[in-house]
């Protein structure tokens, strides 16, 4: 596969396809841990080249690399139960590791480790400008990653540009902080791979607006800079 | 693009028709990709929820009344109650409790317990390889153990007997709660009894007719205006009154600015200088821990060798001084138990014990007692004899004089209001909602702090206040609302015990390390997350408050309530533990049958639906005799229509039930014996006597897993106070952290070095969560600051079998090693400058 097989929106100028796969991919991959099934599917080569090719957009095939290696280790029973472990021990809040919460308030809060933040009401908004409600079936906070993943893939298809920018930058925020983190502490793991493939979505995503935002609105280029000087920063 | 993707993984791409949409998934690989993908919940669904009105909602917990400041759905603030007349700070914590880095989302199996069955890897609780499974699954597993256990080792091989601070509420007690599952589905073993007042709660029925230490004092108001001399020995309100079993009144302030106001002369008689010694300006004496005992009895014998006791009071209120005295003189024993000979012993010199003596008898003297020396070995010996020393003083019953034992707890002292009292819903079983030693809740009861000596020796016999009890063989033990992990002591002790156990099933809200340790693990809310109905002070009933719901339940939790009616009906009990009522169903009818009391008393309560809207405090009056009582003041007036509850109808200084008991370690009188170690104790082997009272910025465990824990903690570590000249002596500076040790175990602490605590005593408050280095060892480094890892697990004695949580000594260094991170808390890691931004 290559970049040219995606469509291109001749409005925006922007393409997004592979942006909304990540991010659905990585919401997936972080609201809970996967069953069996989840990983054999993942693991399946069908699965494997949707990653691959997910990879390839996002310029970061070595991160969809190591993840689809960790995918070919095992067989889904055993491969599931050490992912479930590594789930568990990173997310789950509790101990032995330090938890790496995956909500944006226990990385952007002033009381640093608290939960429930005012990211949790800014989410809350942003998801009615999306006019959408977190499904009962989840009982997740609308702060947590795989729910703002959720939600940038929603504006990414839904062409809420403004929203875009607004997940995108509250992501860079506070993903970084989370992953830097999550490298830590899952060394060459699967989770850490997500992670890396995490922060080439948000990469790409900046990228993305910085570029549509130039071509469409040649008044937004203070908002583009902003966007570019994130990029040298923290992802460049 | 059609409709039936709506469901599937984002809603958003349901509705391409919107002529702005970008047409993205045209491409033949993205769809691809798409459709590979191994996730189909869909966490986002259409339509948006209207966003919530700002509020205020009244509510109440251990810490007071408070209304929760709620916008858009979330907690922002609880702030303290406009008639609370001392609000305390931790409410900030409160909070932080719904939304705590520690919170338990989700419902938990230990991997090992799952798949390889009960007992399965028993030394591996703790280490947390935990599985998430569904509500459904872990309520079958649950329910399919108890069946399993009672089938195989009987009823009695379940422990039911959880105990510990549970959130209050009439409905939502999850003590109560537990306890009616398993009455309703079968039977269990209970626990009687109780870690704060455990040995108190035993000898005083036989001293002085009834528990005393859940009983009202004689009131503050008439303290003010009668009492010259207010001695708080080992007893610090100003401190503990910050919490109440039901919902704090916080009543003893007012009383103690009362106090103040009034000019009454006050004594501290305590290891460390209070609080309320230090509000007070008090004057403060520092007897050596554990050996009170001596120091009343060096008072007693001034009293009697200076004939300032008051015969007539003993001679016609009380039965046995005749056969106390020949041991305080020492006419049976050799040894007068002078003022010299106890100061040998507790280190205040003998001219202030005869001091002491002299200014309780020759002033009108309140000696209110605290709970800690009666957690000591031998703890019994303490309350009997400072009740005999108030009887030799003979002012009880008179204003302002006598004893209190609650003037520290739960504001004892503060004016009862004329209130109904509340009912609350019932274990099925006749047992309340209380944790004393009057409470029944199964037929086969051991005493609480005698769990893990249970667990250890199934079949053998104990002694207990009178009676045999043959310790059950205990397979599976639930709890729910508790956190043995930091209240019992031993912690390694406790650590082999716990390895008897087939399965350990914990209903909690955090991870604390009872959760950690548990091989089911159900979470459930908060109580700021459900209705509930309580009253305002324990002793003060002066409002009846609505427990609203806050916000609504976080993550997965569910309410005690409705974990435990899904395990009853999966055990074919559903229908008898709910009664077919929902929540809102009990808590009506607790306030209805509260309104028909009231009818009765004269007072016309509102209907419930306006009492619960008004969004206020049901308040009662307060009555004159109420506001100006004292205890054992009718009987002082009537000794016969109005008898105590013992053998005699007397203050009993000699116990014939307890001599018939024919207990080595508890005499037939108030007798002074050895600890199995104490500072200087003739066999002591460390050189630090450990103080390990009730904290300053929690309750008892709870809040420690909070944001509230920034307020205290020295370098993320459990605070530990050491004189200056124990520190010097040790290279040890505040701000330091420590290794405390002694043969039992080891924590890490932070050190604050201050002239607030005598020399040879440290402090390291009880209720630090355990945080062990390495979970499978036991005896490993606690690295934030248990307490209980250094304190013994033995029995005050064998009539009470109570705790000794203020027994222990050891030593403490100066921490050179690599120090460990405190990784119980589970905060995430935040690096500055890591984030975009930077």
């Amino acid at each position: 596969m290559n970049r040219d097989d995606i469509s291109k929106d001749p409005i925006d100028g922007l393409d997004t396809s592979a942006l909304v796969v990540a991010a659905e991919w990585l919401s997936g991959i972080f609201i809970a841990p996967m069953s069996s099934q989840q990983v054999a599917q993942a693991g399946a080569t069908s699965g494997q080249n949707a990653l691959r090719w997910t990879g390839a957009q996002l310029e970061a095939s070595a991160a969809a690399e190591t993840l689809c290696r960790t995918l070919d280790q095992d067989d889904s029973e055993n491969l599931a139960v050490h992912l479930q472990r590594r789930y568990t021990a990173l997310f789950e809040g509790i101990f032995r590791h330090r938890a790496v919460l995956p909500y944006e308030s226990a990385w952007q809060g002033k009381d640093g480790s608290t939960l429930g933040g005012e990211s949790v009401v800014e989410m809350k908004a942003i998801l009615r400008a999306l006019d959408l409600h977190i499904n009962t079936v989840c009982c997740e906070p609308p702060d947590h990653l795989a729910i703002e993943l959720a939600a940038l893939a929603a504006a990414l298809r839904e062409g809420h540009d403004t929203i875009v920018a607004d997940l995108v930058r509250r992501l860079k925020d506070w993903v970084p902080a989370f992953t830097d983190a999550l490298t830590r502490q899952d060394l060459d793991g699967f989770y850490a791979g997500a992670g890396e493939l995490l922060l080439a979505l948000i990469h790409e995503a900046s990228a993305a607006l910085a570029a549509a935002l130039t071509v469409t609105n040649p008044a937004a280029v203070s908002v583009s800079e902003f966007v570019l000087e994130q990029r040298e920063g923290e992802f460049a | 693009m059609s409709k039936k993707t709506d469901e599937l993984r984002v809603v958003s791409y349901a509705d391409v028709a919107s002529p702005g949409r970008r047409r993205f998934l045209q491409g033949s690989a993205a769809t691809a990709a798409l459709s590979a993908m191994p996730f189909s919940l869909s966490l986002l669904s259409k339509g948006a929820f209207a966003q919530s009105a700002s509020k205020e909602v009244i509510s109440g917990c251990h810490w007071g009344v408070f209304k929760g400041v709620v916008e858009d759905g979330r907690a922002v603030e609880f702030k303290p109650w406009g008639n609370d007349p001392q609000p305390t700070p931790m409410l900030k914590g409160v909070r932080d409790s719904i939304y705590s880095a520690s919170r338990i989302r989700y419902p938990m199996v230990r991997r090992a317990w799952l798949e390889q069955g009960p007992g399965a890897d028993p030394d591996g609780r703790g280490d947390g390889d935990f599985v998430r499974v569904s509500w459904d699954k872990a309520i079958e597993l649950v329910a399919n153990e108890i069946t399993r256990v009672r089938e195989q080792h009987g009823q009695n091989a379940i422990y039911g007997g959880s105990y510990g601070w549970k959130s209050p509420g009439k409905l939502h007690n999850c003590k109560t709660l537990l306890r009616r599952m398993l009455n309703l589905t079968g039977g269990f073993t209970s626990s009687i009894g109780d870690y704060s007042t455990g040995a108190a709660q035993v000898i005083l029925p036989y001293v002085t007719g009834s528990i005393e230490v859940y009983e009202q004092c004689t009131t503050y108001p008439v303290l003010a205006e009668n009492t010259d001399l207010m001695v708080f020995w080992g007893c610090d309100p100003h401190n503990n009154s910050q919490i109440s079993w039901q919902v704090a009144d916080h009543g003893a302030f007012p009383g103690i600015e009362a106090l103040k106001k009034a000019g009454v002369k006050v004594i501290s008689i305590d290891p460390l200088k209070t609080l309320t010694c230090d509000y007070l300006d008090g004057e403060w004496i520092a007897p050596k821990p554990q050996t009170d005992v001596p120091l009343m009895l060096g008072i007693a014998h001034t009293l009697l060798s200076e004939d300032l006791h008051d015969q007539k009071f003993l001679d016609r209120y009380t039965s046995g001084f005749e056969e106390f005295k020949p041991y305080l003189t020492g006419e049976s024993d050799g040894q007068p138990k002078d003022a010299d000979w106890a100061a040998e012993i507790c280190g205040i010199d003998a001219d202030t014990i005869r001091d002491l003596a002299r200014r309780f008898a020759n002033n009108r003297t309140m000696l209110s007692l605290g709970y800690s020396m009666q957690r000591q070995h031998h703890g019994e010996q303490s309350t009997w004899m400072l009740v005999t020393l108030a009887c030799m003083l003979g002012q009880i019953g008179l204003p302002g004089g006598g004893y209190g034992l609650s003037y520290h707890y739960s504001s004892g002292g503060a004016p009862t209001h004329n209130s109904p009292i509340l009912k609350a819903i019932g274990d099925a079983a006749g047992g309340g909602s209380g944790g004393s030693v009057d409470e029944s809740g199964s037929d086969v009861m051991i005493p609480v702090a005698r769990f893990v000596e249970t667990l250890l020796n199934p079949g053998e016999t104990m002694q207990f206040n009178g009676s045999e009890i043959e310790l059950p063989l205990i397979k599976m033990a639930y709890w729910a609302g508790g956190n043995p992990f930091a209240h019992h002591q031993d912690r390694n002790e406790m650590l082999r015990a716990w390895r008897e156990l087939d399965t350990f099933v914990v209903n909690d809200f955090q991870w604390t390390a009872t959760a950690r340790h548990a091989d089911i693990v159900l979470p459930c809310t908060t109580s700021y997350e459900r209705n509930d109905i309580e009253q305002v002070g324990d002793y003060a009933l002066s409002h009846i408050v609505a427990m609203r719901k806050i916000v609504e339940p976080q993550f997965e939790a569910r309410d005690d309530f409705d974990i435990f009616a899904a395990i009853a009906d999966k055990l074919g009990k559903g229908r008898e533990f709910t009664e077919g009522r929902a929540e809102m169903d009990w808590i009506r009818g607790f306030y209805e049958a509260a309104k028909i009391e009231a009818r009765a008393k004269g007072m016309e309560m509102p209907v419930f639906d306006v009492f619960w809207e008004s969004n206020k405090p049901l308040a009662f009056p307060l009555e004159d005799e109420q506001k100006h009582f004292v205890r054992h003041q009718s009987f002082r007036e009537d000794p016969i229509l109005s008898a105590l509850g013992t053998a005699t109808g007397k203050f009993e200084i000699y116990s014939r039930a307890i001599a018939k008991y024919d207990y080595d370690d508890c005499p037939p009188h108030p007798t002074w014996l050895e600890p199995i170690e104490r500072l200087d104790g003739p066999d002591t082997k460390y050189p630090l006597s450990i103080a390990s009272n009730h904290p300053r910025g929690r309750l008892h465990s709870q809040l420690c897993g909070t944001e509230f824990r920034n307020t205290y903690a020295v370098q993320n570590r459990e605070p530990c106070w050491m004189n200056p000249r124990d520190a010097e002596s040790r290279n040890i500076k505040d701000g330091d952290v420590v290794r405390v040790f002694n043969d039992r175990g080891q924590i890490l602490a932070g050190a604050v070095v201050t002239e607030d605590i005598m020399p040879g005593v440290i402090r390291v408050s009880e209720g630090g969560w355990f945080d062990p280095l390495n979970p499978r060892e036991i005896g490993s480094l606690c690295c934030y600051g248990d307490v209980n890892n250094l304190t013994p697990g033995i029995a005050t004695s064998k009539l009470s079998q109570a705790n000794c949580g203020q027994t222990g000594v050891g030593d403490v260094e100066k921490f050179e090693g690599e120090l460990p991170e405190v990784l119980v808390f589970s905060q995430p890691e935040i690096r500055k400058g890591s984030n975009a931004a930077s």
